[in-house]
Parts: structure tokens; sequence; C-alpha cells
């Protein structure tokens, strides 16, 4: 797996056009004060999209001849997203918590549901991407996010935030959702898994 | 080191078959126009595609079960497929250094000066050449004991192919090596391989030594009248030319000493792909 | 070892790098147990097959003038003149066999083969 990491990471840091993007955005972000929640999320859908054009044509061809497992490909294309979500998260909450010091409790909050979010983005993204590949799929997926912000809307929209926290403040929620996301990246998972194995070039 | 037994794989109007033995030590050319079947081959000795029927075996061991340690003794090249074009071949020698142990950055470093690649161009950004020879040197650092080369040589200028030859036939002097190579410009193999094998619409219709076709075949060009003449013996085949027919024979002494008034050439590997997409084979 | 291949005479490869060792051996250039480069390399420096080098090395271990070690190489014999020369001698007299028995087939009597050998002689000259 750590040569498929290596692959990604090398790949994410060859466009230093991006990065200066990405950092752009994410001061921007910080300075409005919705980086936490928004930002890492974000990221996770950038590098799974990143760990998945790699096992695509035409270019995924010449890397399965490359020594790994099925099993390891699939977990990579869930761990790189996810760590990195991770250390974006660290870095987002320490530059927004010196920034806003005094509402470090929510941007916290705030950063774990982003992560949980792109956690459940990312498990339905890598297995519809994996086979169905990622052209087609943008504007499928594009509806989906769709339906998941309008469900949300629908659900918590005329809520506001204080109602949302008391909500999810609720242990039970807690651990549903916990549970749920457990749920999703076991389907995910299994999915992905069943994809590579009959991957063929 | 490679079995094929009785394999099949089919596609919408394309069926190919193949019966094939590679052994170690050997350099194994395949020839074939475009679209004859070399590239399916090739994908399902590297377990890319599955075949509909047949056994496939790398190192005595199925394809589909081949361990990660087995596939890092196993190199490959394709024409249209590579590392991420964003990268560079610095950036591609880290990731080979994660993905084989007994990868040489050393090594690597060495092969690319010796193939005269530029270690900080984007792949994208290479001519065909250049690509070529970043990826020849990318199949090659981890000491592999099977190369599989898909047309390496394909858009290359003399100078190019003559660096990656000398650089497989440096590579084949340590023993327990093997090379599968492919190209629709036959004479490219003719300076390399020990054997060679055609594919002709999905099939192995030709094999022998690269020696016997050289050394010893030969081309007749005869006229129609010729012929009905000459007592033709040991005939792989005949394809129509300007002024008649040119006949490859097994044996062109045997024309030279009864026939010495016939033109007999040596043959090139080129005449074996005229002959099977033109002409006529024995058999 | 230096040889001078064609890649587009008729006569096969193989033929010509063991006329052009054994005439480096019997002149001297190739010096008795001197190792003959590796079959590849060989292969590679002069653009052929590695199969046909090693047809050219065993040809010549045949014949006695190397010896091939397996897993080390090929090393130069001793030459013996009269060893060669019988060696000459010995092909020289297999191909007028064969041309003979080519005459006959054709109906070509011996004495118009003598004749012909005479005049062919006074030729070469």
């Amino acid at each position: 797996m750590k040569g498929l990491m290596e692959y990604d990471w090398q790949v994410l840091i060859s466009r230093k056009n991006w990065l200066v993007l990405i950092g752009g955005l994410a001061i921007c972000y910080i300075g409005m004060g919705t980086a936490c929640g928004f930002f890492p999320m974000f990221l996770m859908i950038i590098l799974a999209k990143i760990a998945i054009t790699k096992i695509e044509e035409p270019i995924g061809k010449f890397l399965f001849t490359l020594p790994f497992t099925c099993k390891s490909c699939a977990y990579e294309l869930y761990a790189y997203p996810l760590i990195g979500g991770m250390l974006i998260g660290i870095m987002i909450f320490a530059a927004t918590s010196i920034y806003a010091p005094a509402d470090w409790p929510t941007h916290l909050i705030e950063t774990i549901s982003s992560i949980g979010t792109g956690l459940v983005m990312i498990s339905v993204m890598i297995p519809v991407f994996v086979m169905f590949g990622t052209q087609s799929v943008g504007i499928f997926f594009g509806v989906v996010l769709a339906a998941v912000l309008g469900g949300g809307i629908m659900m918590f929209g005329d809520m506001d935030l204080a109602q949302i926290m008391q909500f999810f403040s609720n242990p039970w929620i807690g651990w549903a959702l916990a549970a749920l996301l457990i749920v999703i990246l076991a389907i995910s998972w299994t999915v992905t898994l069943k994809a590579l194995n009959n991957k063929t070039f | 080191m490679i079995q094929l037994n009785n394999v099949e794989k089919m596609y919408p109007g394309f069926k190919l078959e193949a019966d094939l033995q590679i052994p170690a030590g050997t350099i194994t050319g395949i020839i074939g126009v475009n679209g004859s079947g070399k590239s399916t081959l090739f994908r399902l000795i590297l377990g890319l595609e599955k075949a509909d029927r047949g056994d496939i075996e790398v190192f005595e061991t199925d394809v589909d079960k081949l361990s990660a340690k087995q596939k890092a003794k196993i190199g490959a090249v394709f024409p249209d497929s590579g590392f991420n074009g964003v990268l560079d071949p610095k950036a591609v020698g880290k990731i080979l250094a994660r993905f084989y142990p007994d990868f040489s950055l050393d090594e690597y470093n060495k092969l690319c000066q010796r193939l005269s690649v530029k270690m900080d161009q984007r792949l994208e950004k290479m001519s065909t050449g250049q690509r070529a020879r970043a990826k020849l040197a990318a199949a090659l650092a981890h000491h592999p004991e099977l190369l599989i080369l898909d047309e390496p040589t394909s858009g290359l200028d003399v100078v190019a192919r003559n660096d990656i030859l000398g650089v497989l036939q440096t590579y084949m002097e340590t023993p327990g090596r093997s090379i599968l190579i492919s190209s629709h410009i036959a004479s490219d193999l003719e300076s390399l391989c020990d054997d060679v094998y055609l594919i002709h619409e999905g099939k192995l219709r030709f094999h022998d030594e690269v020696g016997s076709v050289l050394d010893e075949y030969g081309l007749l060009s005869l006229s129609d009248k010729q012929v009905q003449e000459v007592d033709l013996r040991g005939v792989v085949g005949s394809f129509p030319t300007t002024g008649g027919v040119k006949v490859l024979v097994r044996d062109r002494n045997y024309y030279r000493e009864n026939y010495p008034e016939l033109v007999v050439d040596k043959p090139s590997l080129d005449h074996l792909i005229e002959l099977y997409e033109y002409g006529k084979a024995e058999k | 070892m230096n040889l001078q291949i064609s890649s587009s005479s008729m006569t096969p490869v193989y033929e010509q790098i063991t006329t052009q060792i054994r005439r480096q051996i019997q002149d001297g250039t190739l010096a008795e147990g001197e190792q003959l480069p590796s079959v590849r390399a060989v292969a590679r420096d002069y653009h052929i097959s590695a199969l046909t080098v090693k047809k050219a090395y065993d040809q010549l271990d045949a014949e006695g003038l190397v010896t091939t070690v397996h897993g080390k190489g090929s090393y130069v014999n001793a030459i013996d003149a009269e060893f060669s020369k019988e060696q000459a001698r010995r092909q020289i007299e297999e191909e007028l066999t064969k041309t003979i028995a080519k005459a006959r087939l054709m109906d070509i009597s011996s004495q118009e083969i003598k004749d012909m050998v005479d005049l062919l002689l006074e030729d070469s000259k």
C-alpha cells in the first residue's frame, strides 16, 4: 500500500498551481470562519478523486502490473483521503482556533462532522467511480450530492444552529450516526473490493 | 517461464487462440500487424484480462494467483499506458522505491542516464522516444526476471531504438531472465530476439528461431511461369508481388544449388508479415 | 575479439562467426587459453540473436577449437597445425563428394569431371 500512497502523494504535489490555489482557498475560508465545516470534506473528495484516477484507463493498465493486492488497493482508496482529511482537519482546526480562539468547541465539532460527512461522500464516490469510471459519473454524483444536501436542508433547514446542535448532542443520535457510517463504509468497501477484483483492462 | 495452454479469448468480431511456451533465458518476439492480437496476448499474460478458456501460467503459477512478491519479478512497458503524465522520472523513482524491495535508486538513476532520460521533465511533456526510454528505465530498475514489452520501439528513431535494444541485451547477460517483446516493425526484432512468433487474426501462425529465418530461409522471386516449372520444396508460403510471386522457403541453399538462375534473397522478418497479410501460407 | 558481420550477406551469420574465429585462432590473434566473449555480449555488440552466437560457439567446440565450460564460458584450445590441416582436408573432401554425386545425377562422366577440375585449377593459379 505504501507504493500506492506514494503514487497519489507525488501526483498531488506535482501540480504546484493547484496547491497554491487550495492553500489560498483555505485561507479565505479560515477568514470567513467556515473552513472547519467545509474544508476537510472538500479535500477528502479531491483526494479520493486523485486516488481513483490512477486505476482508470489509460494509466490503470500499467499500474496493475505493479506488485500489490486488490485488497491493499481498496484500502488505499479509502485510507488516502481519510488520512489527508484528518491531517487537513487538524491544521484547519488549529488555524481557525488561533484566528478565533473563543469558538474552538464549535470548530472542533464542525471539523469532526466535516470529516464524517467526507467519509460518507467518499463511501459513495469510491465504489461508484471504480465501477463506472469518473467521466460519466460526474453528473450522477452531482445529483446525489444535491439530493443529500436537499434532504439535509429539508430535515434541518428550519432549525437554527443551536437547535441543530441540540439535535446532535443527543447521545443516541451520535451512536446512530456512527453505526450508520460503519454500515455505509462496510457496504462501500465490499462493493469496491469486488469491483477491483473483477477489473480488466 | 510463461505457459499458455488452449487459451481462448473472445471479443465481438475477434477471437484469440494461443498455445505458447516461453522458457527462461530467451528473448522471444511476437510480430504481427496492428489488431492481430498482440496486445490482447500481453494483457492476458499479465493478468489484466481473463481468458474465456484455458490456463495461463507465469513462474509456474496461475496468473490470477500470482502473489505480490511474484509480481515484483515482472516488468512491463506499454506504448499507451504508464505512470500519470504529471509525474517526472524523479517522482517515478520515489514511487518505484516503495513498490519494489529490490529497487535500487542508484541503478535507476544510472539507467536513466544511460538512456538519456531527463529526470525533471514531466512524462506528458516528453516526446514519444523520451517517454519510451523513461518507461524502460522504470521497468528494469527493480531487476525483474521477466520483461513484457509491448511495442517498446514504436515511433522511435534509429538512435532511440538502438539505445533500447542495447540496454535489453545487457540486461539479458544475467542468466535466468526472459524478455517477451512485440513489434509491428519486425526488423526491429531481428537484431535482438532468439525466437519469433507471428500472430495473425488472433492465431499464432508461425514460430521458429530468428537465426534460422535469417541464416537458412530464402525469399524467391518468381515469375508466374517459374512457379509452375520449379519443384518447390520446404515452402512456408507465398505472396504476390510486381512481376510475379515471392515464395518464402526454409532452405535457400537447396534453391541456390539446384536453380542457380533463380533470384534468391535473404528474407527479413517483415516478409513473414507480408506473407500472412497479403499471401497464402502452406499448412 | 573483433568480427566483421555482414547482415546482408547470403552466408549464414553463424558461419561468418565460425570462419572468422577459426582464422583468428589459426593465425594467433586469439591466443590459447583466451576466453571468448560471452554469447550475450557478442549478440549485443553485433546486433544478432544469441542463439546464432551459441550455434557458432557449439560448432567450434565440436571442431575441437574451443572448449565450453558450462556456466563459465568458452576458451580457445591449443592449435595443432596438423589438426587444422586435417580439418580443412576433411571439409574439402566432403564438398567434393557432394559435387561428384550431383554430377553423376546429371550424367556427367568421370572424365568430364576431371577435365573440369584441371581447367578450374589452371584458372585459379
